[in-house]
């Protein structure tokens, strides 16, 4: 039994020792705790964290950590995912999991080391919250400082959403249709769901008790919690304006309750079926199970769809010789992009697709349905483009050629704009005849998710970043259509010339970001 | 030792990468030889309970290892092909994290073997940071942690420069003896430095199993030197499976594989171990 423990507890340090000495680590906890300096606004601002029928609640300790724990939820249920979910692929990217698989170890020790080493990971990220959190409490709270309270709550909300996260990356990587960008799309969409689904239970107060069990987040326990202190249903949680007319409320804190303690044990039941989906399904290496590298994957859904495909890659090939008469850097920006299209014939069949429904449905239908759709599309098609190159070793092999060095960024830009304009340039003619300033949206919209993936695949040397950020971010804008801050693709026609700078500086910021890091990088290498 | 009995390995996509494959294995170095796909590496993941067999059965010390792996894992050490490491740890936390896998907890061991592998004063420097060679150097480190009976490590020579793979043959020597070293590699010359025992395979096929002396005399009288005009070495070598070739004013010479005298005016010579290995490969099914 103590030679079991040892074996799990050397899986759990190594993958801490492993995380914790990457920049991105350091780099992760800097953000959750400046998010929580945003998270949590100076009053004096006219916004507050809780707000009950428009009269602000005190900053007590059980308000600051009611409110910020809710975010940590929220963020380590679906950023949690990614941050985590490539526990099996640094084994076998690495072989180092052929090593462990001839070594005299349970594939259930593994699969349980992996999880805690995850859960771990996750937990030091909510540590960091919450530690923020108290700060911020220090600055702007009103009362004395309850570590306890932070503690009980934190606990309470957060550590679901951990040990879900936890879990279905495990599972995810664990079967191989879902081991790639499909899986980590595909959590966006059940993440999304399960956000939605305790709202409308609170909402119509009815369905069956067993849902509950789905609320991972703690949105209703919390609601429920605030709707009985105070008897009332409008209310909202982060940053909100308030009427600093009338006078503060006290959020007198958690009712701990059996109920509520077994409401949150319940939620525990899915990261239970994720590990033992993720132990079931866990391939031990076996090379008949899995392909030891990036270049030969072909198990996962996208993969077996695109070969299936393949024939259509002949088509998108044909326009290769636009190119061939132009500049260098012309000529190579069209070369990648007609490169994405032909490793992902998949992407030339949608943007056919969205071409016929972008000219013949109605315009509302456009902006509601198919442009939001395309946006989905762009995040799988584009999300490899500025890491391939170092996945499939053949960054030393571009560089030959002329330019492609010393503008590696600029070029994937301008590449993953073109296979981004293939996508939206039909419905930016189409809008510039129905609405201009729509068109502009998606134009500037086009840019922004291009920046994105190149940008934010450069910085992080992960695709991961860009589909949880862009993904979360369309998942903000269709659920706030009167927000035209987040109306960065004219989903919801609202967006200002200022949303239009704003967004337009954000792509050039990205781009100039990835070139600055990868100039760093050409430079030490 | 080992007994691989009729072993047979066939993916989903019908390719059979191992097939029928039978021999007995007792301590020393093996030295598995094929060209690329042959599938020697599958043969070694068998073994190594990465993979299973379609059909037949591995015996270690009698014991079937599809049934109870754990009982040849216990006593195994594996460095496979193209070993990666994990780049933010040290060599000597890596160590000790395999060690721990396979039950061993001690620090003494873990410098001892960072010692053999002559990398002891490198123990506190990241794994990340190594050259090609010193990483292979700490591959059969590990390997070797839990004092194996059964060592396999495949192409460990790939991509090192001819001073590392030196370095690295002798630590396979010093450590083949009271162990069973299986060694696989397409080059020859790594494989005659150190191996006791040679088998040879092709197209998933067993096509040789000896001893290198008997290697070597099984080839007798089957290679060839001759002095041919440069303008006839092309068809000469489309004809003829070429061992050597060395372009001199008075013509190309070169060494022949073949049953037959390929010309009248080539005489026999004594062949080498990489020609008693493309005659292995070569008259395998055409005698």
């Amino acid at each position: 039994m103590t030679e079991l423990f040892r074996r799990i507890a050397a899986i759990i340090r190594t993958d801490i020792l492993f995380r914790f000495r990457r920049t991105a680590a350091v780099v992760t906890l800097l953000l959750v705790a400046a998010a929580v300096y945003f998270i949590v606004p100076d009053v004096s601002t006219g916004r507050t964290l809780i707000q009950i029928d428009g009269r602000r609640v005190l900053y007590n300790s059980a308000a600051v950590a009611l409110s910020t724990a809710m975010f940590c939820a929220l963020f380590l249920s679906l950023i949690g995912y990614y941050l985590v979910s490539n526990s099996f692929r640094r084994d076998i990217v690495s072989r180092m999991g052929f090593i462990i698989a001839a070594a005299p170890i349970s594939n259930t020790e593994y699969v349980v080391g992996k999880f805690f080493g995850n859960m771990l990971y996750l937990l030091a990220v909510m540590l960091a919250c919450m530690l923020s959190a108290m700060v911020m409490f220090l600055i702007r709270g009103e009362g004395s400082l309850q570590p306890l309270v932070f503690l009980g709550i934190y606990s309470t909300l957060v550590i679901p959403s951990i040990l879900f996260s936890s879990a279905t990356a495990l599972a995810f990587e664990a079967l191989p249709v879902l081991s790639g960008r499909v899986g980590d799309v595909l959590y966006f969409f059940v993440w999304a769901a399960m956000l939605g689904l305790p709202a409308s239970l609170v909402e119509t107060a009815s369905g069956p008790e067993w849902l509950r069990a789905l609320d991972i987040i703690g949105f209703i326990p919390t609601i429920e919690l605030l709707q009985k202190q105070f008897h009332t249903t409008t209310m909202s949680i982060g940053a909100s304006s308030f009427n600093a007319v009338r006078p503060p409320i006290l959020f007198p804190g958690v009712d701990w309750s059996w109920s509520l303690i077994g409401q949150r044990a319940s939620t525990l039941v899915l990261p239970a079926i994720g590990l033992i989906g993720a132990r079931t399904w866990f391939h031990r290496f076996n090379p008949t199970r899995i392909k030891s590298s990036f270049h030969h994957a072909k198990r996962n859904l996208l993969s077996r769809i695109n070969v299936a495909l393949k024939p259509v890659a002949r088509f998108s090939q044909r326009f290769e010789f636009i190119g061939r008469k132009r500049t260098s850097l012309a000529n190579a920006v069209w070369a990648d992009a007609v490169a994405t299209l032909a490793l992902s014939p998949a992407t030339t069949i949608a943007i056919v697709v969205f071409a016929i429904l972008s000219l013949f449905i109605d315009a509302s239908a456009l902006l509601g349905g198919v442009i939001p759709a395309i946006v989905v599309a762009l995040v799988i098609a584009l999300a490899d483009i500025a890491t391939r190159d170092q996945s499939a070793s053949m960054l030393n092999l571009l560089f030959t050629a002329p330019k492609l060095k010393a503008q590696y960024v600029i070029w994937k830009f301008m590449s993953a704009l073109v296979v981004t304009l293939c996508f939206t340039l039909i419905p930016i003619v189409r809008l510039v005849f129905d609405n201009p300033s729509v068109a502009l949206s998606l134009l500037v919209g086009s840019c922004f998710v291009a920046g994105g993936a190149i940008g934010l695949g450069v910085l992080a040397r992960s695709q991961k970043l860009f589909i949880a950020l862009y993904l979360m971010l369309l998942y903000i804008a269709l659920n706030a259509p009167n927000v035209s801050s987040f109306d960065f693709a004219g989903f919801s026609a609202r967006a200002t010339t200022g949303v239009h700078a704003g967004y337009t500086l954000l792509t050039i910021l990205l781009v100039l970001g990835a070139h600055i890091r990868y100039s760093v990088l050409v430079r030490r290498s | 030792m080992l007994e691989i009995h009729n072993v047979t390995k066939r993916f989903s996509n019908g390719v059979v990468a191992v097939a029928d494959f039978s021999l007995k294995l007792e301590k020393g170095v093996l030295g598995l030889l094929g060209p690329n796909g042959a599938g020697k590496t599958t043969l070694m993941q068998m073994i190594a309970t990465i993979t299973v067999p379609t059909s037949g059965t591995i015996l270690y010390r009698e014991q079937d290892i599809v049934r109870s792996p754990d009982g040849i894992r216990r006593q195994l050490g594996y460095l496979p092909q193209d070993f990666g490491v994990y780049d933010n740890l040290t060599a000597a936390e890596f160590l000790s994290y395999i060690g721990a896998l396979k039950g061993v907890h001690d620090r003494k061991k873990v410098m001892e073997l960072l010692e053999l592998v002559n990398l002891h004063t490198e123990a506190n420097r990241l794994a990340g940071t190594f050259s090609g060679g010193m990483r292979q150097r700490l591959g059969i480190a590990q390997a070797l942690i839990n004092d194996p009976d059964i060592v396999i490590v495949d192409e460990p020579t790939a991509g090192l420069d001819p001073e590392e793979r030196v370095r690295f043959r002798n630590i396979l020597s010093d450590i083949g003896v009271g162990k069973l070293v299986i060694l696989s590699t397409h080059i020859v010359s790594d494989v005659e430095a150190v191996a006791t025992h040679i088998a040879v395979m092709n197209q998933g096929r067993l096509v040789a199993s000896a001893s290198p002396e008997q290697l070597l005399r099984s080839a007798q009288g089957n290679v060839w030197e001759a002095i041919v005009p440069s303008d006839r070495f092309d068809d000469m070598r489309m004809k003829y499976k070429t061992s050597r070739a060395v372009r001199r004013p008075d013509g190309v010479h070169v060494r022949i594989v073949h049953r037959e005298r390929p010309v009248a005016d080539a005489s026999p010579v004594e062949p080498d171990l990489e020609e008693a290995f493309i005659f292995a490969v070569n008259s395998h099914g055409k005698s």
